[in-house]
């Protein structure tokens, strides 16, 4: 517990004079005329645990092989340490990546797969020997180190990879959805065991993944990637509180929208008035909206209140009627259709049983929030 | 019409009528026939037709005699021409199986890493051979080589020699040929290894500090080993026997055994001693066969943890 209040009072991302340790500056890739990853300009820190993400063909993919040497930009250039890497091919970089196919050899056991980047070093037997055997306990794979990798489970073969990766202790390593292979359970339990690891043997991570709640519980940072550009750099918490634009906050949770008008500018709030949802907002967040420009103001599901009573604020309230409800065990969703025939979702947690439940279907309810729970999408 | 054959315990899908079938083709087409040159090989000689004695006969009281004549492999031993023989075509093949591996394996690489629609095409191009006659390709290669040949033609009408080089009736010529003829036999298994082989593997490799050449070395080689085995085996089995290649294009100089062989049973009509001739080098062949059936067996083990 003590090393996660450390990282979180550990944000060298705020503090102008760190110098980053991964630093991508300008760089592009174009594959026969198509750009697959295009300008990114991103810096990344020492010990940083960061992830790219986005849908699949989106060129988080490219970012990652390009930075271990596997593609070349086209444009642009890579940092490792403050030393040009660029031009460098795989095997001669501090990079060493672990493959979502895993891509251990299947001719050689646990250890040998594990000693294969030592030897390419020609470090001494023993020194060898020791450093597998250091880091198979790390990942609790002591047992196993005489096996063939077909005799192990997903489960392990993905701790094989990782200790392969890690063996050779690179200033940084890369993921390709290291999780992706196995089953629901087992990845919650190894999301928490690589961060973790990560931790333990302070080497800076990038992961790639599609999948928002890995990346939310994973990284320090992740940036969020759409047709090879980078929408937003941030950490978890910032992206989905902060969305910088639509598509990140469409592609991150889901989120209600309302378009309006800007009636009114002071100085921590604005005024908007939706046609849309039937009512006036103020939105706590500061915003460069002036007044008559048309915007859309988002709102997380959960940040929503549902009740029969009407509230006492008039602003930020509508109405509506229930017209369906998802129940999830431990929250509902309410889709609540309002005057204007669009629908919004509210979360509520499942604070008593299911029957006692006040809300149901074609209730006629009022829906309210707090005005700086609300943001203003401009991009 | 089930109930009696199940009476009879004819279930046509079991297990023994799956494995009858291929069983049934080696006893009639392999076993039977080679019992019979061991036969041949044990009998005496004899003029007439055939020209060997039968082993076993009845005497007019009731006798059953069976003769075993041993001499044929004795007078093999004593006459150095077959041993000669018998090394020059172990030589040969060995040297056409090297020369395939060095051609194939890059050729069946390059197959391997081309994009899908141009592999059927190359693939295509290695079978393409065979719709022409082996014995019209071996032809084809007297006109190359000959002194008239083209070769000697380019190079003297180059200038380059003013004597035509002995490209045929050697050696050299015999193995060219044996390259030739048997490539694709190793193009094929080789490429259907190193085909399987996920090339994820040789970005790990990189990705862990080995360059292409130890990459190669360290992954690609080992994968693909059950492939050069298989290969080299299609190659070198039937090119220790190869005929037509070394009386086209061996000349008088090269004396492979399946050339003994044709000259003891055709010209000398000495049954019995072409007989043993090839009961031997069929024991010489087993041995390497028997290797290839184990590094099968290992390669089915490992296909099936997968």
């Amino acid at each position: 517990m003590k090393q996660k209040q450390r990282r979180i009072n550990l944000q060298p991302w705020q503090d102008s004079k760190t110098k980053p340790y991964i630093h991508l500056e300008g760089v592009s890739k174009e594959f026969n005329g198509v750009l697959a990853v295009d300008d990114v300009t991103l810096s990344i820190f020492q010990e940083e645990f960061f992830s790219l993400l986005g849908p699949s063909g989106c060129g988080k993919t490219t970012l990652l092989r390009m930075l271990a040497g596997f593609e070349m930009p086209t444009k642009g250039k890579i940092y490792i340490d403050g030393v040009d890497v660029t031009r460098r091919p795989a095997y001669d970089r501090p990079v060493n990546m672990m493959f979502q196919s895993y891509a251990l050899f299947p001719h050689m056991t646990v250890e040998q797969n594990i000693a294969f980047g030592l030897k390419q070093e020609r470090i001494p037997k023993t020194e060898i020997q020791e450093r597998v055997k250091e880091v198979l306990k790390l990942v609790q794979m002591e047992k196993y180190g005489s096996r063939a990798p077909h005799q192990l489970s997903g489960g392990q073969r993905q701790r094989v990879a990782l200790a392969r990766s890690l063996v050779k202790r690179p200033k940084l390593l890369l993921l390709d959805e290291p999780l992706a292979a196995l089953d629901k359970r087992l990845r919650e339990q190894t999301q928490f065991e690589l961060v973790n690891i990560q931790e333990k043997v302070g080497i800076t991570f990038i992961m790639v993944t599609h999948d928002q709640e890995e990346a939310m519980t994973m990284s320090t940072r992740l940036g969020v990637m759409d047709h090879g550009r980078l929408r937003q750099i941030a950490t978890p918490n910032e992206v989905y509180e902060y969305p910088n634009s639509e598509y990140v906050a469409d592609f991150i949770g889901s989120i209600n929208k309302f378009e309006g008008l800007v009636t009114k500018v002071e100085d921590n709030h604005i005024l908007v008035d939706s046609e849309e949802a039937g009512s006036e907002f103020y939105v706590g967040h500061s915003a460069e909206a002036p007044v008559g420009s048309h915007v859309k103001v988002a709102i997380r599901p959960e940040k929503m209140m549902i009740d029969h009573a009407a509230p006492n604020q008039k602003k930020n309230v509508t109405k509506g009627i229930v017209r369906d409800i998802g129940y999830l065990g431990d929250v509902s969703i309410y889709h609540v259709e309002l005057k204007s025939g669009k629908i919004v979702l509210v979360t509520q947690p499942n604070l008593v049983r299911l029957a006692e439940r006040p809300v149901t279907w074609d209730d006629s309810v009022y829906l309210f929030w707090r005005a700086e729970n609300s943001i203003v999408l401009t991009a | 019409m089930k109930s009696i054959l199940r009476k009879l315990k004819l279930n046509f899908s079991s297990p023994f009528w799956v494995t009858a079938i291929p069983f049934g083709w080696l006893l009639l087409f392999f076993l039977i026939p080679f019992l019979i040159v061991l036969k041949i090989s044990f009998s005496d000689l004899r003029f007439g037709l055939p020209p060997y004695a039968p082993l076993m006969e009845w005497t007019s009281e009731g006798l059953l005699i069976i003769k075993i004549n041993l001499t044929n492999y004795t007078f093999i031993g004593t006459d150095s021409l077959y041993l000669f023989a018998y090394l020059d075509s172990l030589t040969i093949a060995l040297l056409g199986t090297i020369g395939c591996l060095c051609i194939g394996y890059p050729m069946a690489y390059g197959i391997a890493k081309a994009s899908p629609s141009k592999r059927t095409i190359l693939l295509m191009l290695v079978i393409l051979p065979f719709w022409t006659s082996f014995l019209l390709r071996v032809y084809a290669w007297i006109g190359i080589l000959s002194p008239q040949g083209y070769i000697n033609t380019l190079l003297i009408n180059l200038g380059l020699i003013s004597t035509p080089l002995s490209l045929i009736d050697n050696t050299f010529a015999t193995v060219l040929g044996i390259i030739y003829c048997y490539l694709p036999f190793m193009i094929l298994p080789l490429y259907a290894f190193l085909e399987k082989i996920d090339y994820a593997l040789l970005e790990a490799a990189y990705d862990l500090g080995a360059r292409p050449f130890q990459a190669f070395i360290r992954i690609i080689w080992p994968l693909s080993r059950p492939g050069v085995i298989a290969g080299s085996l299609l190659v070198f089995i039937p090119a220790v026997g190869e005929f037509v290649i070394p009386e086209l294009l061996g000349g008088s100089q090269t004396l492979m055994i399946g050339k003994v062989i044709w000259n003891e049973f055709f010209t000398n009509r000495t049954w019995p001693v072409a007989a043993a001739l090839a009961v031997i080098m069929l024991v010489f062949l087993i041995l390497p066969i028997a290797i290839f059936q184990r590094y099968q067996e290992q390669q089915v083990r490992f296909l099936d943890a997968e």
